[in-house]
Formats: C-alpha cells, structure tokens, sequence
C-alpha cells in the first residue's frame, strides 16, 4: 500500500478533484437477500393475540392493557438484539414474569443471544423450552435448523424455504462473497487502491446488503472510503462520499474530506466550505464529543486552514515580486481558531509570527496599517496571557508595553498576577524590581517628582535581583541627580560608581549614557555625553578589544533585564559586531565572566561576521563547548530564526550539552535559562524532524526526489566531509565525461568577478536549459520549482544561509532599477556557488512573473543581460558559428505585443 | 525533557488514534497494576500521560490524523466467523407458518 507520506509530494501541485458523475453507478437489481430483507411475517390462522402484537398494530390494539407493557418490552429487546446489545436486551425483559404469556418470548431472546455468539447450547437449552405452536418456538426451529441442520427436539421440520433463506442470510455467503469480489480486484497501476469500477461494485454491495447485514455494509463501506482516501485519484473518494454514510462523528465524510484535501493544492475554499459544513453542521450532532472537544476539533480545522494559507503563500515571500500573503484572512481564521479553542497554543503562536511579519514587512505597508498591527499583537498577547496566565515571557513583554504607553494600572495588575503565581523564572520573581526601575525612570520625567523617583530607586536596591550585577544602580542615582539639575552630585556620584564597579573610562561612559537616556535627561545636557558615545562607536576598530567586551557585558545586562535604552540597538550592533570581526580576525582576549556575558550578547542578536549564516562563528562554537550558557543564547537566537530547522540538525550535540550543563548551573538565570532553551530547541528539533516529512517541507526538499532523499542526512563532520568528497568526485568524472571537441567556455551573463571557481560548462548548460524552459515557468509553482532544486544543489545547511540571504535582499531594493536588482540576485547565487543554469531559470522565472504584473521592462532587462554575455564573449562566437544571433531588445510596441501574447498564453495554461 | 505525545501514548501501551474510552480503561488498568503506594515513579508517569492525553485539543488532534484504512480483509475475516443479526422483520417471518 503506498505510504500517505510518499503519495502526498505526488498529490501536491493537483489541480481540485473533479468527481466523475454518478451515473454509471449501481443498476437497481434484486437479489435473493434483497428479498429476504422484504420479508413481512404473516400470521398464522391460529396465531396467538400476543405474538401478533409482537409485530403488527392490529395485535396491539386487540391486547389487553395490562399485557401491553410486555409487549413493548419484547418488541424494545427484539430492537436492542438487532443492534447488536444483549445486554439491553435482557434487561429489558426482566420485568416479563415467567407467568405472563411473554414469557416464552424472553425464553426466545435469551436463546437468540447464545445463537449469535455460536452457543447453540445455550440456544437450545432455552429454546427447547418454548411452546411448539407459537412464533418464537417457530422461529428458533428454522434458525436451529438452518445454523445445525437439525430440528429442536420435539420440532417438526421447518418450511424448507425459509431455512434456505436464513442460511443464506445467516452464512453472509453472497455478502461474503461480493465484499471478496470487490477485494480482488487487481489495478494495473501501482498507485490505484480504489478503482471507479470497485466505486460501482461496492455501490452494488451495498445495495444487496445493507438491508439484511447493515452492521457488515456499513464497515466494509467505510472501510472502501477509508482506502480511497490514500491514493492520489480523487475520484473514488467524491463518489463514494455521497453514497455511504460516515462513521458517528463524521457522518457525511466531512472531517475526512478537510483532511483528504490537505494533499491538493487550489482547493482551500472547497476545504473551508468542508470545514465549515462539518463545524457547523456535523459536529453539533456528534455525541460521542464534549462541547470541550467540539471546540478542540474546530479550534484545530481553524489553525489547519490558515497554517496551510500561510504556508503557501510565505513560501513565495523569498522572491522579490512575490505579493504579500493574505494576512487578513490567516489572521481571520487563528481568531476563529482561538476563540473556539483559547488555550490552543499553536493558533496564538502562529499569530504573533503572521502579526510580527506584518510589523516587519514595513516596506510593503503603509504606516497605518503596521500600527494597526502593532495594536492587534498587544490584543492577541493580552488574549494568550489571559488563557496561559503562567506564560513568562509574553506577560513580561506585555509588561514592557504598558509602561511604554504609561498604562501603569495594567502593568501593575500584570504584575502581581505573575508574582502571585510564585513562578520559578527569575525574570518573573524579578518583576516587583523592575516595576520600581521602570516606576523610577516615569517619575523622572516630571521634575515634581524627582522624590517619588528617589523612593523608587532606594526600594530597586533592596530587591536588585542576585543574578544581575549592581554596578548599574550607582549609575542611575547618579543620572536622577544629573536630571534633578544638580550637576556637582551627578559628577560626584558618577565618579564614585565607576570606582566600585572598577569599570574602564569606554564601559563607565556607556553605562552612565544608559542610565541619563533613561532617566530622562533633556536633550541640551545629555548631547556632550552623546557626542562621547558616537565617538566611541566611530572608533569601534580601534578601541581596545577588552573595553568593547565590558561594554558589550554592560549590555547584555540590559538586554537580560529588558532595561534597553533608546538607541541601544544601535549601539549594541556597531560593539558586538566589532567584537565577532576581531575575534574571528584573530585577536586574543582573556577569559572572564565579562567575555562570557559579552559573548552571550553576540550570540542573542547573531553579530556574526560570516554574512548572514545561521552556524555560529568557529570562536563561539569552541567557548559554547565549555561555556553552554553561550550557546543556550545562541540556540534561541536560532530557533527564532524562520528558517533555523536545518542549522539545528548540527547543534543536536549542543542542545543536550545544555541540558546537561542546566542540572549543575548555579546562577538560578542561567540555569533557568538553560533549561527552557533545551526544552524549546529539543521541541524545534522534533518539530523539524517531524515537518521534514510533512507536505510543506517536502515541497522544499521533496519535488522530483526518490524516496530517499527525505532521510535525514548525517550532519557529523566525518559524514560531512564524505558528502564533499563524493561532490567533487562526481563533479570531476562529469567534466571527464565531457565530449570532446568542446568550444572554449564563453564569459558568463553577469559579472561575477574574478572568481576561478566559477564553472563555465554551467553557463553553457545554463544558457540550453533557459531556452529550453522559458516556457515552463509561468505560475507561482515555478518560484517553488526552482527553490526546490536549489535546495538540493545546497544541501539543508546552506540553504537556511541562502534563504536568509535572499530575504535580506528583499529588503534591500527599495528603488532598485532591475538591472540592479538582476546584479544583486546574481550575486547571491555566485556566493553560493550555484550553477550558471539555476541563475538563468531563476531569473527567467522572475522576468515572467514580473510581466504577468504588467511590467515588459525586466523581461527585457534580462534578455539584455544575456545579449552582453553573448557579445562579451567573442572568442565564444568565433568557435561557434552557428550559434543563433542574439534577439534584439525590442520596441516599446514589441514589448506591448510581447506581453500581450504572454499573457494570453498564460490565460490559456490557466484554464487548462 | 518534556514528553512528547507520542510517548503518552506509549505509555499507556496504546495507538495516536485511541478513543477516550480506551484512553480511560487503558489509564485505569495501568494505575490497578501500579498503584501509587508500591511504584510511585510508575504511578506519576501513567498519571501524567493521562492528563496530557485527557486534554480535549491533544483528544483532537489524534482524531484528525489520517490513520491507515481499517483492512478490508480483516472485516471480511471476522465477518465469516460470525453469524449476521438479522433484521427484525426478518427475523420474526422466519415463524411464518407453512
């Protein structure tokens, strides 16, 4: 049977299923069991008043009132014994006194439920026992009789027909026999598990049977639908839908189908319309489910809807004309999602992220909108603290919000909420501390309340937390004076704490700048000390190595206590760059705690030097070996990356290093710390082992794959180095394998510099295969296409660098003519060393999506391009005669024409 | 480390598809074999799969995993050893006299 997983990459890129009609479906025929089952009891001349009631009204009417009860009792057991429920059965007939004409008939039932179970002992026994003239000693005789081939002792031999038709019906033999039919069809195609011609064999099944042997139909049907559910021809499912009526909680196969679309693409409106069916329809009916599961399961179909919508369209945000993802209607679908379900973690988290890249993407937005955004993240992070009051690290930022919009009553309330909560995070114990700090810093805006800023500061010293250097407090005693106008004090102060804290001229001025900007110090005083600081940050190349690591320990404190001043970033970026640079350049610094914590603010904010890789510099990687908590830094930092799955897989040693390293840290930030990053990166790692597998992976890594090429490659060095080994191997025997007589290599289309490493073979093979698929490339698909085989030329490792790469590119091009914006994609792709020939598809691909948006000109750009290659490359053209003339850049109205034509094809392909 | 969901089930020595009956009476015989008294730890992780797994979204979303098909041919083996209930009506005209 074809595995889900390996038909899914198959199914993904299929246009929605199209049902074939109906009307081949099963002919109206009868069959012996079709007769049976249209069997009425007739009564006999001298039936007895109560067997008739049993099963006809004219018998009813005539009983006795007081016999009536009973014979509602034997007619509900009679129910109960068809379904199947014996036990109801026999409770039932308890009220029936061995007295009571009835009496016989709970002699019947009792025989009946051995009779099924294969006792016919049992059955025997109490049917021995019933009156030979009555129906229900009749009844057990042709059953005994058909099951034993032997009359009840006493018993005159049944009519011969019914015997026949109740071994016919009891043995299942034609049922039987049709249910093996439908099995035994062969499909010439492997990938066929339930054929059209199988859809009207088991409609023809159900219509003999299901009358007389529901229970055996119903499972056989379901089953069928089941196993059409797992091939790729959407065909059998549709029909089959219609006909058989679905298990209990899904009884019109709508939560089946949801799930069934999952692996095609273009029917995310059928699959809401089925989503909304099932939610409002199907599920309100089920009663096998809570109303607290009903939500679940709704609150789930939600979040599935819109990861399958972001994930579509996210996956087009790498490339530069790509449109935004829909976020009202992501956004849209999680609000549904949490609403059902508000403690459904995944649907809050995916928010955050869609809200975040609206807040991110600013150079798509406009400004009202990212504030718009900006408010409905504080509302989705209320409405996640609200359902996960324990949830640290949103309520801290919830927290931080507050008090940058002065909304102090509700940071006050979050507050004591989370302290009230005893939590084990230190950052949550710290809270009252910085609640004073944050309540110091407010009240030295206003002059008048210098005081109430000197309280909060006197109470922020009692409850420093012990984790966090105290050097700072000085600093900000200082500053309050400095903004109370009471320079002497300030400089007196200033002068003292650097003393204490024993901190260099650099660290001293970046910690008191720190603590004037938060103190609120006017601008006319605070400029000198701001001059001071830009100086600094001028000269980061040439300030001591040692200064630049106390600074950036300096603010990596702020960075932990969430206490950043204005412009921090900035300045944080220019040290901790400056930092990396030297260190992966050479130079030497001494260990200390304050490397340690400067390390750790490189490897929060990843100031590596190595352009935009996600691996961590070599310098980081050794000290993260003995001093996890870096590397615990350096974890989250990735695993909040878009991309960080792959570079993950090489850090599996690190992650349980950390765990390790959390169970002996004594500083209690640390070792919480610790242990929530390998929680999270154990539970990342999972998530991309598992996604590796999924659909939307698969499209990434999967297309035109075998099926081996979704195990997991070994990330260890050995395995590593192999791979290489076995690349170039292969690279070299394929340049052997050149035939001979081959022209000297032409120049290639862009200017890549002056790089040996560049293969010229590629660009001729680049420049075939371009001319060769222009054609092919027209839908978002393509985009896809060619990251899917860019991803396989670049192995997982490179390609989260890759991604990265591009979608910094994205954001640099604000105004970039598109020859420009052609020169900086083909730089990207020579970084990665990929073949001449992907550049070409790629940019091929991005001319044509460009001129399905109206624009001819980047076409154009782009056949320029691949003109002046040509042209440069005259050696190239003397060898080759017979090469084609390169295409003159057209007019304006070519252009026109051109894209009109393109267009129209396009249109064409479209409705294909 | 954290479980993860599969490991709760794993636990209870049942499939990601469980019902919650099964759920419950698979919890219900493990805590009857190790009761807290005797295997504390034992105790503690059955317990706390069954918390886990009890959650209704985590219930949701073991139902909506696309399971393998029930096997036909194990259906069409099950029914040839048992007898087919009869319909009601069937069943009682199966008494018609001669």
């Amino acid at each position: 049977m074809a595995s889900r997983k390996s038909k899914t990459r198959k199914q993904r890129g299929r246009q929605a299923p199209r049902p074939v009609p109906v009307s081949s479906m099963a002919a109206t025929r009868n069959s012996p069991e079709k007769e049976l089952a249209g069997l009425k009891p007739k009564p006999a001349s001298n039936e007895r008043v109560e067997d008739l009631a049993v099963f006809s009204n004219v018998g009813r009417e005539q009983l006795s009132d007081a016999l009536k009860p009973e014979c509602t009792a034997v007619m509900e057991a009679l129910d109960a014994v068809v379904d199947g429920d014996f036990a109801r059965a026999d409770e039932r007939l308890k009220e029936i006194p061995r007295s009571s004409p009835y009496a016989d008939w709970r002699l019947f039932v009792r025989g009946l439920g051995g009779f099924y179970a294969k006792d016919f002992e049992t059955a025997k026994q109490n049917w021995q026992r019933l009156d030979v003239t009555r129906r229900p000693a009749r009844i057990a005789n042709t059953l005994y009789s058909a099951e034993t081939l032997q009359t009840l002792d006493g018993f005159a031999a049944p009519p011969k027909r019914l015997v026949d038709g109740a071994k016919l019906l009891l043995h299942r033999s034609n049922a039987l026999a049709a249910a093996k039919q439908i099995l035994s069809v062969k499909h010439r195609d492997s990938e066929v598990l339930f054929s059209n011609s199988q859809v009207a064999m088991l409609q023809n099944f159900r219509d003999d049977f299901r009358q007389v042997d529901a229970d055996f139909v119903a499972k056989v049907s379901q089953a069928c639908v089941y196993l059409a559910c797992q091939q790729e021809d959407p065909n059998a499912f549709m029909l089959l839908k219609r006909s058989v009526p679905g298990p209990a909680h899904d009884p019109r196969w709508n939560l089946q189908e949801f799930l069934f679309l999952g692996d095609f693409e273009y029917v995310e409106e059928i699959r809401q319309a089925t989503a909304k069916a099932y939610i409002e329809k199907d599920l309100p009916g089920v009663a096998q489910f809570s109303i607290e599961q009903k939500n679940a399961i709704a609150s789930l179909m939600f979040l599935e809807l819109a990861r399958r919508l972001n994930a579509d369209q996210s996956g087009m945000q790498f490339f530069v004309f790509s449109d935004p993802p829909d976020y009202k209607a992501i956004e849209k679908l999680l609000g549904e999602a949490i609403k059902k379900y508000p403690a459904n973690q995944e649907a809050h988290k995916l928010l955050f992220d869609i809200l975040n890249a609206q807040i991110e993407s600013r150079r798509r937005q406009p400004k009202a909108e990212i504030e718009a955004a900006e408010k409905r993240l504080i509302e989705a992070k209320e409405a996640y603290v609200s359902a996960f009051p324990a949830a640290i690290e949103i309520s801290l930022e919830l927290v931080d919000h507050y008090f940058e919009t002065d909304e102090h009553d509700k940071a006050d309330a979050l507050v004591k909420q989370l302290t009230s909560q005893r939590l084990d995070a230190p950052l949550a114990k710290a809270l009252p501390w910085k609640l004073k700090v944050l309540n110091a810093m407010h009240a030295s805006r206003k002059k008048a309340e210098m005081s109430l800023a000197r309280e909060a500061l006197a109470i922020v010293e009692s409850l420093w937390p012990t984790w966090l250097a105290r050097t700072w407090l000085p600093f900000l005693k200082a500053a309050l004076e400095l903004r109370a106008g009471n320079q002497a004090q300030f400089e007196a102060i200033d002068k003292e704490a650097r003393q204490v804290a024993g901190t260099s001229q650099v660290a001293g001025d970046f910690m008191a700048f720190a603590a004037i900007q938060q103190m609120n110090v006017p601008a006319a005083v605070i400029k000198p000390y701001r001059e001071t600081i830009a100086k600094y940050l001028d000269s980061v190349e040439q300030m001591p190595l040692s200064d630049l690591i106390s600074v950036a320990a300096f603010f990596w404190d702020l960075t932990r206590s969430g206490l950043e001043h204005k412009g921090f970033r900035l300045q944080a970026a220019k040290v901790g760059k400056a930092i990396c640079l030297r260190l992966k350049k050479g130079e030497t610094v001494p260990y200390s705690s304050e490397f340690v914590h400067a390390s750790c603010l490189c490897a929060g904010r990843g100031y590596w030097p190595n352009g935009n890789d996600a691996k961590q510099p070599a310098w980081a990687e050794t000290l993260s070996k003995t001093e996890p908590k870096v590397g615990a830094v350096y974890l989250r930092w990735l695993t909040n990356l878009s991309y960080s799955g792959p570079t993950l897989t090489i850090y599996k040693p690190l992650i349980d290093a950390i765990q390790a390293a959390a169970k002996t840290e004594k500083d209690p930030f640390y070792r919480y710390l610790l242990e929530q990053t390998a929680l999270s990166a154990n539970e990342a790692f999972e998530e991309f082992k598992r996604s590796r597998s999924s659909s939307m992976t698969s499209r990434m890594f999967g297309f035109g794959a075998t099926a081996g090429d979704d195990e997991e490659e070994c990330q260890c060095e050995q395995c590593r180095a192999n791979r290489a080994r076995e690349a170039k191997r292969n690279s070299r025997a394929a340049k052997r394998s050149k035939p001979a007589g081959v022209p000297k290599p032409r120049q290639p289309m862009f200017d890549f510099g002056d790089d040996d490493d560049f293969d010229n073979d590629d660009f001729e093979d680049g420049v075939d295969d371009a001319d060769d698929e222009t054609e092919i490339f027209d839908h978002s698909a393509d985009y896809l296409a060619a990251m899917t085989r860019i991803a396989s030329l670049l192995g997982p490792e490179k390609m989260s660098s890759f991604v990265v790469q591009f979608s910094q590119l994205t954001n640099d091009i604000d105004g970039a003519s598109p020859a420009e914006l052609l020169r900086k994609i083909a730089q990207v792709f020579k970084r990665f060393d990929l073949p001449h020939a992907e550049a070409v598809r790629f940019l091929r691909t991005i001319g044509q999506n460009t001129l399905e948006g109206g624009t001819a000109e980047f076409e154009n750009v782009l056949n320029d391009s691949i003109d002046d290659s040509i042209d440069d490359s005259s050696e190239a053209l003397l060898a080759l005669p017979q090469q084609p003339v390169p295409q003159q850049p057209m007019t304006a109205e070519e252009r026109k024409a051109a894209d009109k034509q393109r267009r129209r094809e396009l249109e064409k392909k479209r409705r294909r | 480390m954290s479980k993860n969901v599969a490991d709760h089930y794993k636990t209870l020595g049942l499939p990601e598809t469980a019902s919650a009956e099964e759920l419950r009476s698979a919890y219900l015989a493990l805590v009857r074999l190790h009761p807290p008294d005797v295997d504390a730890d034992k105790f503690r992780e059955i317990h706390a799969a069954y918390q886990m797994l009890n959650d209704p979204l985590i219930q949701a979303a073991a139902l909506m995993k696309m399971t393998e098909p029930p096997s036909l041919e194990a259906i069409v083996a099950e029914a040839q050893q048992s007898i087919c209930i009869l319909p009601k009506l069937t069943l009682l005209a199966l008494g018609d006299a001669e």
